[in-house]
């Protein structure tokens, strides 16, 4: 009785054991884990401990020497002396951030948000864009951190620049290139091919095209007789430098993204607009555009984070110059951790990034265009 | 048949999978330890073996100067290196192959923009190398938070001498009153000349060597004569790149006897003399320069033969000697104020602290060190820079070096940028409002007002 009652536990304990294996939440975690565990290790637990970072004094060389100092960092970053509010100030920045309110007027009316989100967009607009950005030091006055918001400025107006840039050309690249041909093949991987050199691979190759002597381009300016102009040293055309540069870097990406958007619209559609008598502006208005709302989504919102996140084209080539004209936030925030030792003041300033760019993928989230 | 054993074949492929899963997942943790027994197997060795007191103890060495170990591969006669990397690499590999139970294991080779990033990492991970190379204006950053190793007992008994050295080699040596380094070298600001240009513009004295000026007046007249009757450029630098225009700044203001600091540490660049000093270097940037040069345009100007004078430092005196098709002279920046006085800075030896706590590890990195000491005089004319030992310099050891009797009181007339904590990023700051004037037009007075206040906003971290 004993071994057949045995032979019963075992035959249960193995059923059981099998059935728990075979079970979905089994399998499930099992794929999930090694992914969750690197996951929560190098991305969730840095960014918990960037923010408690945040809000010390810490020092990078001796690990020991740490301070808790509340908000500090943060009022080092937003605050300076003798500061004062000015309806002038940054007018024109301040003036187009407010068009936003009718936008999200617009898309309650559309019932794209709630009437809870709109008062909230609202109140924040005008916080933002009408109260904030008039905040700055008066006579005499003085940021406690003079750099930040140079910086940061030079971050929103690269991205401002590259974006719709590195968009439309991908777009349009990805529109060209849609179709059957050893040629086209040939071009796609042209296209893609730069995207997979290291950005000092890339810093190499432009600074030597952009030289004004022995560049490229600086030739080029010769041959039909202008001046050659000294991009990365000069303070109006070094961030558009560094935007070209980016675009012929970077365009291949998304260029491969709609090429697979492209391929996901269906083709009866253009044959029925064919019918109709579309012509090609009609088509790629009316069929492609709205077919890829959502890969142009993806794109848009990827594109954005990685601009915000521009540091090795400009710390390689301008280290932020002629004049600061090209210094960026994360080149601020890696000079204050790494040259400066303030780790605590560069994981401040590196979450107040964090919340810019979630605020902004929400915002494009929720406002992007509903399928018509 | 087929409804009862797909499931069977489907449970059996998944415990398959998740068998799969979990001995990937093992076999990646195993090679994880593989690689982590690996890497830290060498760092640990030494310290085991050295605190055994026998065997052979592996030294970890970081310093930029750059990547040569294939051209150096095996060589141990140092007079076989043309670079600043050929010379201390050189002279790793003798001290390495030498009978002495020390191995040295280079730890990266970075260019000096980037070393410091990569070396304050070791610190912060708590594993710094045993020994490093330091510029003396970096000291105050890592003595000052204890994390190097206090000398003032230590040189004697290793057998370096260091009243031997020159006083300023000594005093960026130390920190808080305490010796915290073993200088190499003092290197600093030169005036390298195209003599041809000099000879054609008829401005050479009776022995062939160009005029050196003696006040700014002379120095503009000089310059006029050589555009106009040359039609060749006066006079560069790198323009914009990395703070060359500081080195100069500097320069000039010692010369006229102010400093772009105060005895508490403040920065004083927005004074009379910042002011001339500026002055002077924007009228050279407007009349007899061409301020989008930067380093390497500017370089290639001067070995080109399209530049009479090129402002740069004592490492490029044997490339220049070697390279240039021209009669080429270096000499130490013309006195053209009151007093003379060039920007200088040290390469140094440090051994920090957490790494040297054993006093085996602590003996061979010394001892390391002496060797590279009892070298001073191979690398001061392996690379153009200066010998900073009295006894070298009295001993005529460099005389045949090339150039080196021109620019021999270098040594003494450098000043070296003011020896306080944050001083790196008051640095940048100082160079990027100066440049901001010529490359950019901003206005003088503002820029050396913003350059004062962002200085002291970065000294006050």
């Amino acid at each position: 009785m004993t071994a057949v009652a045995d032979r019963t536990s075992t035959h249960g304990t193995d059923s059981r054991l099998r059935a728990f294996l075979a079970s979905d939440s089994v399998s499930a975690w099992s794929f999930l884990l090694p992914f969750l565990v690197i996951y929560l290790l190098f991305l969730l637990y840095p960014v918990i401990q960037a923010v408690i970072m945040g809000f010390y004094d810490w020092d990078f060389l001796d690990i020991s020497d740490r301070t808790f100092i509340g908000l500090e960092n943060y009022g080092r970053m937003f605050w300076g002396t003798n500061m004062t509010w000015d309806v002038t100030q940054l007018w024109q920045w301040r003036l187009v951030g407010l068009l936003g309110i009718p936008l999200v007027l617009r898309a309650h009316r559309r019932r794209a948000v709630s009437r809870t989100a709109m008062i909230t967009l609202v109140l924040g607009v005008v916080a933002v864009f009408g109260i904030a950005m008039g905040v700055h030091p008066g006579v005499d006055g003085r940021w406690y951190d003079s750099q930040f918001w140079g910086s940061f400025g030079n971050t929103v107006l690269f991205t401002v620049m590259s974006t719709p840039a590195i968009v439309a050309l991908g777009l349009g690249l990805a529109v060209a290139l849609n179709r059957p041909g050893r040629l086209v093949g040939f071009l796609r991987t042209l296209f893609f091919a730069p995207y997979v050199l290291s950005v000092a691979v890339l810093t190499l190759i432009w600074a030597f095209l952009l030289n004004p002597t022995t560049g490229l381009i600086g030739s080029a300016f010769e041959t039909v007789g202008l001046e050659p102009i000294n991009w990365l040293n000069n303070p109006t055309w070094a961030m558009p430098a560094i935007v070209v540069t980016t675009l012929w870097w970077t365009v291949g990406f998304n260029l491969v993204l709609f090429l697979a958007g492209l391929q996901d619209i269906d083709k009866s559609q253009y044959e029925a607009a064919d019918i109709d008598g579309a012509n090609g502006w009609e088509k790629f208005q009316f069929i492609t555009v709205p077919g890829l709302r959502r890969t142009t989504l993806l794109v848009v919102t990827l594109q954005i984070i990685a601009s915000f996140q521009i540091f090795g084209q400009v710390f390689i080539m301008t280290r932020g110059g002629p004049n600061g004209a090209t210094r960026v936030a994360i080149q601020h925030i890696y000079e204050s951790g790494f040259r400066d030792f303030e780790l605590g003041y560069s994981s401040a300033m590196s979450l107040f990034l964090f919340v810019v760019m979630v605020g902004i993928s929400v915002l494009q989230f929720k406002f992007f265009p509903e399928e018509s | 048949m087929n409804a009862t054993t797909n499931p069977e074949r489907n449970m059996m492929k998944r415990q398959t999978l998740i068998l799969l899963l979990v001995l990937s997942l093992i076999g990646a943790a195993c090679g994880g330890d593989d690689a982590t027994e690996t890497t830290s197997g060498a760092g640990d060795s030494s310290a085991t073996t050295a605190a055994g007191g026998g065997g052979e103890i592996t030294l970890d060495l970081a310093r930029f100067f750059g990547d040569c170990d294939e051209a150096t591969q095996g060589v141990t006669d140092v007079s076989q290196a043309t670079t600043e990397c050929e010379v201390v690499q050189i002279l790793t590999n003798a001290f390495d192959e030498a009978d002495n139970g020390i191995t040295i294991n280079k730890l990266g080779g970075q260019a000096w923009d980037s070393y410091y990033t990569q070396l304050s990492t070791t610190f912060a991970s708590g594993n710094p190398p045993n020994v490093a190379v330091m510029h003396s204006h970096r000291l105050p950053d890592f003595a000052g938070r204890d994390l190097l190793l206090p000398l003032d007992d230590e040189l004697s008994g290793a057998g370096i001498d260091f009243s031997d050295y020159t006083t300023p080699a000594q005093e960026g040596a130390k920190w808080d009153g305490s010796i915290y380094a073993v200088p190499w070298d003092i290197h600093g600001s030169l005036w390298h000349m195209n003599v041809d240009i000099f000879t054609e513009a008829g401005l050479v004295d009776s022995d062939g060597n160009p005029i050196i000026p003696t006040s700014v007046d002379e120095l503009i007249e000089q310059a006029q004569t050589i555009q106009e009757t040359t039609g060749k450029m006066y006079f560069s630098q790198d323009w914009f790149e990395f703070g060359v225009g500081a080195r100069l700044f500097l320069g000039l203001v010692a010369q006229q006897g102010g400093s772009i600091t105060d005895g508490d540490g403040n920065a004083t660049v927005n004074t009379p003399e910042g002011q001339e000093a500026l002055r002077l270097m924007n009228e050279l940037a407007d009349e007899f320069s061409d301020p989008d040069q930067g380093y390497t345009d500017s370089q290639a100007a001067f070995l080109n033969g399209d530049l009479a004078v090129l402002h740069n430092g004592t490492w490029v005196v044997d490339q220049y000697s070697r390279e240039a098709p021209f009669e080429y002279m270096a000499t130490s920046l013309p006195t053209i104020y009151g007093q003379p006085g060039a920007w200088g800075d040290s390469h140094m030896w440090v051994l920090p602290a957490a790494s040297n706590e054993d006093p085996a590890m602590r003996e061979a990195s010394l001892e390391f060190v002496k060797f590279l000491y009892d070298n001073i005089a191979a690398w001061a004319r392996g690379t153009g820079h200066m010998a900073n030992r009295v006894s070298i310099l009295e001993g005529g050891e460099l005389d045949d070096a090339p150039q080196r009797s021109n620019y021999a009181d270098a040594a003494e007339i450098a000043v070296f940028v003011p020896a306080v904590p944050n001083w790196a990023g008051a640095w940048d700051a100082l160079a990027e409002e100066l440049n901001a004037t010529w490359v950019a037009d901003k206005d003088q007075s503002t820029a050396l007002a913003d350059a004062e206040a962002r200085m002291n906003e970065e000294l006050g971290r």
